[in-house]
């Protein structure tokens, strides 16, 4: 039900890919592009490997460029049928990658990887009913045999890769066909890509217990090394060209998710499975080495005691012989060989053998059989049945009777497979064998190999466990804080939004206020002094017609005039207060110029453009040292005139005044501070006197009450800030924060 | 070429145009120039589309007549036709665009002045609200009318 589900979503995600990718892919995009770019990296060299790889083993059957197919003398090369299959196939996944093929060449791809699939299908099929097909007579009419096995033909478990490698090709190949199963046909061919590169992994690594695990005795051909090497690299291709989005690759593919984060569930099984082979991989890398070690110990053990024996055997008989000549002359039915053979015999008596397994046998060659004349340690016959010398059995036996010294792995009297060591006896025509049972060596490596792989696991799932125990915490803390963040950004930007256009409304509002609430002003003040005018005509006219004007009098003197006076004053305050709105709401817009300011010739600036009141005011004015600070100019002069004008318009009219100025760099500022001693500010105010329109004395003096509204608001543009400290009746310090040159750095 | 051929008229025979949506503002305009001396005829336009249609003689009010020198007196913010698109217009027409506009208006917003020259309005003046203010403002229009030699328009007759 599920996966009915998952095949529907997938279906969908198909026919809404460009969407998909628009939007949440989006972010990600970078990301998947340098997969892409990697996926492709791998894909070509792989695919190159292959090609290379397959044209050796061509190579390999021109004669005297023989190990060019592979890898030692003592393994089978490439068999040339498969080594076209390679190129055919690869050829194929090249042209994929590099470009995306015609309608035509998609035809022609398909047509050549179908019938790949189809001969090695029959191929397969030939080896199970036991009938050889002979397609590759063709190629390579005589072929030779490494040991029994018949080398430059393709073996059964190559035709089975090359079945699923052909199939996999293949639905690569429709994935450019038809888009509606893209998805799903990636996911096939990925999968078929997969178990390729898995069997031919697992041929490889069985390479490294030895060739004689898979040669073994029987007489069907085994991979070539070169070709499960072959097979890995274009499977790696299959899996890699199948896309991003299939299933093997998707598994590994942690973007996908990144909007809904992979689950606890699966991270586990995937950790899990990612160590699991890991170790399985380390594990059988390391029985491989010891086994390989472990037999050729015994090996050159088996071989030293079969020699020793030998020579030992040989030593006694030429003894017996020389010996025997005297004997001979007294007792005419003497044998030295006989005599020897005896005691041999007698000895072996009392010698079981070595290990479990181990054994010694002595045989001679008695026509067409083989005749063993020590008693073995298996059966339970006290002397041993004589082998035919052409059956498959005693082959190490056999070898020594031949005259052959080395060792074998092959069957043994019993048909066992044994370990053996042979070595013919030249004086006695016999030949020794000293062999151990193949079980007896691969037993411990099996049973320590499965209890090895138990703990593995074991530890393995316990490590996962522990890892999870203790990195999800930190993961789920991880994600809630990320989903945090990420839902404070959203707020965050929106917020930054909402307040953008709030921010643009007020500006538009403070435009269309102090634009638009001044032409009623302009009538108000205008016609009011139209009014005052006639007002004047009409005194004058009244003078002139001598009309009697005792009750109109006080009317048109004083009535009329004040009203029109409170009427024009109001105008004249409303009009300030709208000339400030507009001149905040300019300094607010005005483009910003940061650079290094010198302090010192802006004080002066400042001063010099306040000259007038501050010779009026009788103000002692004194400027110590500044240090310069980071800002715009035009606006830091606003910042000091302001405070200037503030310092003047509030003076002590009780004492004369005085002014300081003065700078001084504090925690990688500059700070700056106006003192004078002014009226003060009451503790209460201290905080008010920053708000737009406040006014410490509206009755005194005029400005808009703006003055440290845009000091506060240039301030913050530029990174700076203002407080003040003061004490009524005896003066303000107005201090003002900016960076210095500094903070540049 | 037409100045020459058309009698030179005098400074007085200059028709002023007021385009100014505020009766009131047209009014006190009205009143000041006269105060100030000036006895031009003057003519009022309500919106930015009435000067227009008047100056590019559409639509059914009245029209500008050929070999007549107007001085345009404009007012920024307006219903229907703002009156920085309607100095726009006057400046793109090859026989409208050397007839004086002063910039009549509220504000004295840098970035408005400049726009405004660079459209190339001969002189900016803010409606000051402060009576004396404006009535010194007006002064200043009529003796820059007064000095100011104003180039009548002949339009289509010289086409």
């Amino acid at each position: 039900m599920k996966q009915q589900n998952d095949i529907e979503r997938d279906a969908d995600e198909a026919i809404n890919q460009p969407l998909l990718e628009d939007e949440s892919e989006k972010a990600a995009s970078g990301h998947n592009h340098d997969q892409d770019f990697l996926l492709k990296s791998v894909s070509v060299s792989c695919d190159a490997g292959t090609i290379i790889i397959a044209l050796m083993g061509m190579l390999s059957y021109i004669p005297g460029l023989g190990l060019l197919g592979s890898i030692h003398q003592d393994y089978i090369p490439m068999a040339p049928s498969t080594a076209i299959c390679f190129i055919i196939l690869g050829s194929i996944l090249l042209a994929l990658i590099l470009q995306s093929p015609s309608k035509a060449s998609i035809l022609l791809y398909s047509a050549m990887a179908a019938l790949i699939s189809i001969f090695s299908a029959l191929e397969v099929a030939g080896h199970f009913i036991g009938r050889d097909l002979n397609f590759e007579d063709a190629l390579v009419p005589n072929f030779g045999y490494l040991g029994n096995i018949p080398i430059a033909r393709m073996s059964p478990s190559t035709g089975a890769l090359f079945t699923l490698a052909g199939l996999a090709v293949l639905a690569l190949l429709m994935r450019h066909k038809s888009h509606d199963r893209k998805i799903s046909l990636g996911h096939f061919g990925g999968c078929l890509g997969c178990l390729v590169v898995g069997t031919s992994l697992a041929f490889g690594l069985a390479y490294l217990y030895g060739s004689p695990f898979l040669y073994g005795q029987n007489t069907t051909i085994p991979m070539a090394l070169t070709t499960a090497g072959a097979f890995l690299m274009l499977g790696c291709v299959i899996v890699s060209n199948a896309g991003r989005k299939s299933v093997p690759l998707s598994l590994l593919n942690t973007t996908k998710h990144s909007n809904n984060p992979m689950s606890a569930r699966r991270r586990f099984l995937l950790l899990t499975l990612i160590m699991v082979g890991a170790c399985a991989m380390v594990m059988a890398v390391i029985t491989a080495i010891l086994y390989r070690y472990e037999i050729n110990q015994q090996r050159e053990m088996l071989q030293v005691t079969a020699k020793s024996q030998a020579r030992l055997i040989e030593a006694v008989a030429r003894f017996d012989a020389k010996t025997s000549s005297t004997i001979k002359n007294a007792n005419q039915d003497y044998d030295a060989s006989f005599s020897t053979l005896s005691q041999i015999i007698d000895a072996h008596e009392h010698y079981e053998g070595f290990g479990k397994t181990g054994e010694f046998t002595l045989a001679r060659r008695d026509g067409e059989s083989i005749i063993f004349v020590l008693r073995h340690r298996h059966g339970s016959v006290e002397r041993p049945l004589p082998v035919d010398f052409d059956s498959d059995l005693a082959e190490p036996m056999r070898m020594a009777l031949q005259g052959l010294s080395g060792t074998i792995i092959g069957l043994d009297y019993r048909g066992e497979t044994v370990l053996a060591a042979h070595e013919p006896v030249a004086v006695l025509n016999l030949g020794i064998v000293a062999k151990i049972d193949l079980t007896e060596i691969n037993t411990p490596f099996l049973r320590s190999g499965l209890t090895a792989a138990a703990i593995a696991l074991f530890i393995v799932l316990v490590g996962t466990a522990l890892f999870f125990w203790i990195s999800n915490p930190i993961i789920k803390r991880l994600e809630t804080h990320s989903r945090k963040l990420e839902k404070e950004i959203k707020e965050r930007a929106l917020l930054s939004t909402q307040l953008k256009t709030k921010n643009k409304e007020l500006e538009q509002i403070i435009y269309v206020a102090s634009h638009d609430l001044r032409s009623p002003l302009v009538n108000i003040d205008g016609y009011s002094k139209e009014l005052e005018y006639s007002i004047d005509d009409l005194r004058r006219e009244f003078d002139k017609t001598q009309i009697p004007t005792e009750t109109l009098a006080p009317i048109l003197d004083h009535d009329m005039p004040d009203a029109l006076r409170f009427i024009r004053s109001s105008a004249s305050k409303m009009d300030t207060l709208l000339t400030g709105l507009l001149k905040l709401s300019r300094s607010g817009r005005a483009s910003l110029m940061i650079d290094l300011i010198d302090m010192n010739d802006l004080i002066s600036k400042v001063v010099e453009a306040s000259e007038f009141q501050i010779k009026k005011a009788g103000v002692e004015l004194s400027i110590s040292e500044l240090p310069p600070c980071k800002g715009d100019a035009v606006q830091v002069n606003q910042v000091f005139s302001n405070l200037l004008g503030n310092a003047l318009q509030y003076l002590d009219a009780e004492r004369p005044g005085a002014i300081r100025i003065s700078g001084r760099i504090a925690n990688e500022r500059s700070v700056y501070c106006v003192e004078d001693n002014g009226i003060g500010i009451a503790q209460t105010h201290q905080n008010n006197i920053f708000e737009i329109f406040h006014r410490l004395n509206p009755a005194k003096g005029e400005g808009e009450g703006l003055g440290l509204t845009i000091v506060t608001q240039i301030l913050s543009r530029l990174s700076g800030n203002i407080w003040v400290e003061s004490i009524p009746n005896e003066g303000s310090r107005f201090y003002v924060a900016l960076p210095t040159e500094m903070n540049k750095k | 070429m037409n100045e020459i051929i058309g009698d030179t008229r005098m400074n007085h025979e200059v028709v002023i145009l007021v385009a100014e949506d505020d009766e009131g503002h047209a009014g006190l305009i009205k009143k000041n120039l006269i105060r100030a001396g000036l006895v031009n005829d003057l003519q009022h336009f309500k919106d930015g589309q009435e000067i227009l249609d008047f100056l590019f003689k559409k639509g059914d009010g009245p029209h500008r007549q050929s070999g007549v020198s107007y001085v345009l007196l404009l007012d920024i913010r307006m219903p229907k036709v703002g009156g920085t698109q309607v100095l726009e217009q006057v400046k793109a027409d090859a026989d409208l665009h050397r007839m004086p506009v002063i910039m009549i208006t509220t504000t004295n917003d840098p970035r408005e002045v400049e726009q405004c020259h660079n459209l190339g309005c001969s002189n900016y003046i803010t409606k000051p609200v402060n009576y004396t203010d404006f009535v010194n403002a007006i002064r200043q229009l009529g003796l820059f009318l007064s000095v100011v030699e104003i180039p009548k328009i002949n339009g289509i007759s010289t086409v």
